[in-house]
């Protein structure tokens, strides 16, 4: 081919209009219709994973509960949990930026593959020991995520990059007994 | 950067609406572009192929083995798709005009010209120029050799020129 047929920057630019087409916004819930229909796709009972993140978010700063179950061990959804502590050393940030921090955190893992949920808690709670019942918990836990790593280590990366680190809090991996 | 593969499996333990869309929100726009050339931008029939294209994709991803990109596997289906089920060039041009319609004026001289093209040269063009794509990969897509695809790449270029500075003249 002669440099004659390369493209000139102008043609460069006159083509890249083309990747402007953009395919109808109802077709990406018509796909889903479709391959429901086909079996492709299990149909959801639960809201959809948009929703519940951004409803994980809003309530993570609000603190009430929207997960109250988790999915069964038989298909198991999430094989790890990051349980979030908050001891003396954890000094929250204005509302309005932990809420973008935790949404653009949350929204990045699940867009590089990772399914994850969350829930914030009350710092409150109570102790049972034995008869005994106290509100003397040894550590405030203020919220937990559950995930499907590939690997502890994989589990470990996503709790470093967590925004919880950076406000002074601490967070366990826990990996859950799938029998 | 989405993890194809990692998603891919899930979705194959899970079947979950979330990990397809995943995939497919990575993946549509560039084959739903692919489809509208092809089909003379006709919004219904790229539609309609790229939703046969998932629903095959989808069936047979088990037994996918990663020796390409997902996005290349997903193009050499959509173009079968596109090859068996979809009217020749004749009867597609002769829908073009109202499909038009659909795109700005900045835009209509281009798909214009693109639209002239034969399928063969149109396919090559689009895939080297506007999606990207190598004249090896072209060549395994399309089971062409890639002197076959560069030949065609340069009179497709050689032939819109002409069609877009006669457009170009008229206006």
């Amino acid at each position: 081919m002669t440099n004659e047929n390369e493209l000139s920057g102008e043609e460069r630019d006159l083509f890249e209009k083309l990747k402007g087409i953009k395919p109808p916004i109802e077709m990406e819930e018509e796909t889903i219709s479709k391959l429901k229909a086909e079996g492709l796709i299990q149909s959801q009972n639960k809201m959809i994973w948009v929703y519940r993140v951004a409803a994980a978010i809003a309530f993570f700063i609000l603190g009430y509960s929207v997960f109250p179950y988790l999915n069964s061990n038989e298909s198991p959804a999430y094989n790890y949990m990051l349980v979030l502590y908050e001891d003396a050393n954890f000094k929250p940030g204005p509302p309005e930026e932990m809420f973008d921090e935790y949404s653009h955190w949350m929204q990045s893992i699940y867009q590089n593959g990772m399914a994850i949920d969350g829930q914030e808690m009350k710092t409150s709670s109570l102790l049972l020991e034995g008869k005994e019942v106290s509100n003397a918990a040894a550590k405030t836990v203020g919220g937990y995520f559950v995930l499907y790593a590939s690997s502890q280590e994989e589990a470990v990366k996503v709790a470093q990059s967590s925004p919880h680190l950076k406000y002074g809090g601490t967070i366990e991996v826990k990996e859950f007994m799938i029998r | 950067m989405v993890q194809d593969e990692q998603v891919v499996r899930r979705y194959l333990k899970h079947k979950r609406e979330q990990d397809f869309r995943i995939i497919y929100q990575k993946h549509n726009d560039k084959l739903f572009r692919l489809a509208m050339h092809m089909l003379s931008y006709n919004q219904y029939w790229a539609k309609d192929a790229v939703q046969e294209m998932w629903i095959v994709a989808l069936r047979k991803v088990d037994k996918f083995e990663w020796r390409s990109s997902l996005n290349t596997w997903l193009t050499s289906i959509l173009l079968n798709i596109l090859k068996r089920y979809y009217p020749k060039t004749v009867e597609k041009q002769m829908v073009s005009e109202e499909s038009y319609g659909e795109f700005n004026l900045d835009m209509q001289d281009i798909i214009k010209s693109v639209n002239t093209l034969s399928d063969g040269y149109k396919q090559v063009f689009v895939l080297h120029d506007i999606e990207g794509y190598k004249h090896q990969e072209i060549a395994e897509l399309l089971d062409i050799k890639e002197g076959t695809s560069k030949s065609q790449l340069f009179q497709a270029r050689k032939l819109l020129r002409s069609k877009l500075s006669e457009l170009k003249i008229r206006s």
